[in-house]
C-alpha cells in the first residue's frame, strides 16, 4: 500500500471514529471504537516499529477528541505489539508476515473473522483496563469489554461482509 | 560495547513499544494528578472549533426537547419574579438591604462536547476566560445540578461532571435536612450515591436531594436528584442512598455557569489556620 493511500485510509478512520461512531450510545455504555479495523488490516509487510508509532499516533488523534489523555494510545501501543503474534498463531506460518496485504480471498474470510474478533477483544480489554486504572471492579470491567467488543465487531463484520465480493485489501 | 548494541537491535521493536507506553501513561498519570494535560484537552483550539461545527449540525436534531426544557425552566423562573408575588406593605420605611444583594450571577453556555458512557466523564462548554469562567465554578442545568469547572481556556471551559468518579458534592435531603457526600460509582449515568447518612434518618423514596452550600460550589436548593433506593453500609450504623439524578447526561445543552462572588472570601477564611 502507498504511503499517500495509508494517509487517507488513516484521516478517513479517524474523522469516521470521532463524528460519527462516537455518538453512537447504546443502553448507556455501548461505544463502538471501529477505527481499530485501519490497525487490524494494515499490511503485515509494514515493519513493525512503523507499525507500532503508526497505532499511537491514530491512538492520541482519538484522544484528543474524546478528551481522555493518552488511555486510547496505550491500548493501541499495546494492541498493535501484540498483533504480530496473534496474526502467527492464527496462520502458523512465519512467511505471512512478508504479505502484501491481508487479502480477503487468500486467507479466509472465517480467518479474517476470527482475527478480527480477537483484535477488537484484546484492544478493547486494554482500553477499559486504562480507563479505570484498576483491576477493582474486574466484573464491571469484563461486561464492558464483552459488550463493547461485540458491539463494535458487529460493525466490522458488515464492513467485511460489505466488501466480501471485491476481496479488497483494506 | 558490541553486545549491548546487539541487545539493542535486537530489543528494538520492544524498546519503541516501550517509549510509546511510557509517553502514553505519562499522559494519563499528568490528567489524572493535575486537572488536565493541557496540550491534550478539549480545550485545545482545533478540536473544540470541529467539536463546535459538528455540535452546530447535531443541535438541530434536539431542538425541540431542549425548547421543551428550556419552557419549563422559564415558567418556572417566572414564578419566582416579584410580579408574581403579593406585595404586602408593613407601613416600614424603605431600607437599603446590604445583606440580601445578590451573590449568584450566572452564565448561560452551551454543552458542545461530552461523554457520559466512560468511566472518567467530561463535558466542554462553549465558554471560557473571556466569559469570566474560571475554575472551580459550579456548572447547572435546567434539570439541576451538572459539575464543576476544572480547566478554562480563551474560549472554551472541560467540566468534571457529577458522573465522574473524581468529583464528591454535598447533598442535602430537602424534607429532612441531613446531608452527605454525593458520588458516582461508575456504573449508570443516572445514579450516583450519598453515604454516610445516619440509621435512624426516616428517607423514603422520591425524597428530594438538593445541592448544599457546604460543597462552596453550588448555591443552596438546586435539584440534584430523587432517593431511588438504600442501602446498610458495612458498619452497619449507616445509609447508603442511590439517587437517581434530575439532569439527563445523554441530551444536555444549555446550561448556567453559577459564579459566587463571595467564594474569594469565603476561600481566604477557611484555609486560614
Amino acid at each position: 500500500m502507498k504511503t499517500g493511500k495509508l494517509i487517507l485510509y488513516f484521516t478517513l478512520t479517524c474523522l469516521l471514529q470521532v463524528l460519527i461512531f462516537n455518538e453512537f450510545l447504546f443502553s448507556g455504555f455501548l461505544n463502538p471504537y471501529v477505527y481499530i479495523l485501519f490497525l487490524i488490516l494494515l499490511p503485515p509487510s509494514l515493519s513493525r516499529s512503523s507499525i507500532l508509532l503508526i497505532s499511537f499516533a491514530m491512538g492520541l488523534v482519538i484522544d484528543i477528541f474524546e478528551n481522555s489523555a493518552g488511555v486510547h494510545a496505550a491500548s493501541c501501543t499495546a494492541f498493535a505489539y501484540l498483533r504480530p503474534v496473534l496474526l502467527n498463531v492464527l496462520l502458523k506460518k512465519n512467511q505471512d508476515e512478508t504479505r502484501e496485504s491481508l487479502n480477503l480471498g487468500e486467507v479466509g474470510f472465517i480467518f479474517i473473522a476470527i482475527y478480527c474478533l480477537l483484535s477488537v477483544l484484546i484492544h478493547h480489554f486494554f482500553l477499559f483496563a486504562i480507563e479505570a486504572f484498576s483491576f477493582e471492579h474486574l466484573s464491571t470491567l469484563l461486561t464492558r469489554t464483552v459488550h463493547s467488543s461485540l458491539f463494535s465487531f458487529l460493525f466490522i463484520l458488515l464492513y467485511l461482509l460489505w466488501n466480501l465480493r471485491k476481496r479488497p485489501t483494506l | 560495547m558490541r553486545i549491548i548494541l546487539l541487545i539493542l537491535k535486537r530489543a528494538r521493536i520492544f524498546l519503541l513499544f516501550l517509549i510509546l507506553e511510557i509517553i502514553a501513561f505519562s499522559l494519563i498519570l499528568n490528567q489524572r494528578s493535575f486537572q488536565r494535560a493541557t496540550f491534550l484537552s478539549a480545550t485545545n483550539t482545533v478540536s473544540g472549533q470541529i467539536n463546535q461545527q459538528f455540535n452546530n449540525l447535531s443541535s438541530y436534531l434536539n431542538l425541540k426537547v431542549e425548547n421543551e426544557n428550556l419552557v419549563r425552566e422559564n415558567v418556572r423562573l417566572r414564578n419566582l419574579l416579584d410580579q408574581s408575588r403579593v406585595f404586602q406593605s408593613y407601613g416600614a420605611d424603605t431600607i437599603q438591604d446590604s445583606v440580601h444583594q445578590i451573590r449568584y450571577t450566572t452564565v448561560s453556555a452551551r454543552v458542545i462536547s461530552g461523554t457520559y458512557a466512560k468511566y472518567n466523564n467530561y463535558l466542554t462548554l462553549d465558554k471560557g476566560r473571556k466569559s469570566g469562567i474560571k475554575p472551580n465554578m459550579g456548572v447547572a442545568g435546567p434539570n439541576g445540578v451538572v459539575g464543576i469547572v476544572t480547566n478554562v481556556s480563551q474560549n472554551f471551559a472541560s467540566v468534571l461532571p457529577i458522573i465522574n468518579p473524581g468529583i464528591t458534592i454535598s447533598g442535602k435531603f430537602q424534607k429532612s435536612g441531613y446531608f452527605g457526600p454525593l458520588s458516582w460509582d461508575g456504573n449508570s449515568h443516572q445514579e450516583a450515591f450519598v453515604e454516610d447518612i445516619p440509621r435512624y434518618a426516616e428517607i423514603k423514596e422520591g425524597d428530594t436531594i438538593i445541592s448544599d452550600s457546604r460543597s462552596r460550589v453550588f448555591p443552596e436548593g438546586l435539584m440534584i436528584g430523587v432517593v431511588a433506593g438504600k442501602t446498610l453500609q458495612t458498619d452497619q450504623n449507616f445509609y447508603r442512598i442511590k439517587v437517581k439524578l434530575s439532569t439527563d447526561f445523554t441530551r444536555l445543552e444549555n446550561v448556567y455557569i453559577i459564579k459566587d462572588k463571595l467564594k474569594y472570601e469565603l476561600d481566604s477564611l477557611s484555609s486560614a489556620p
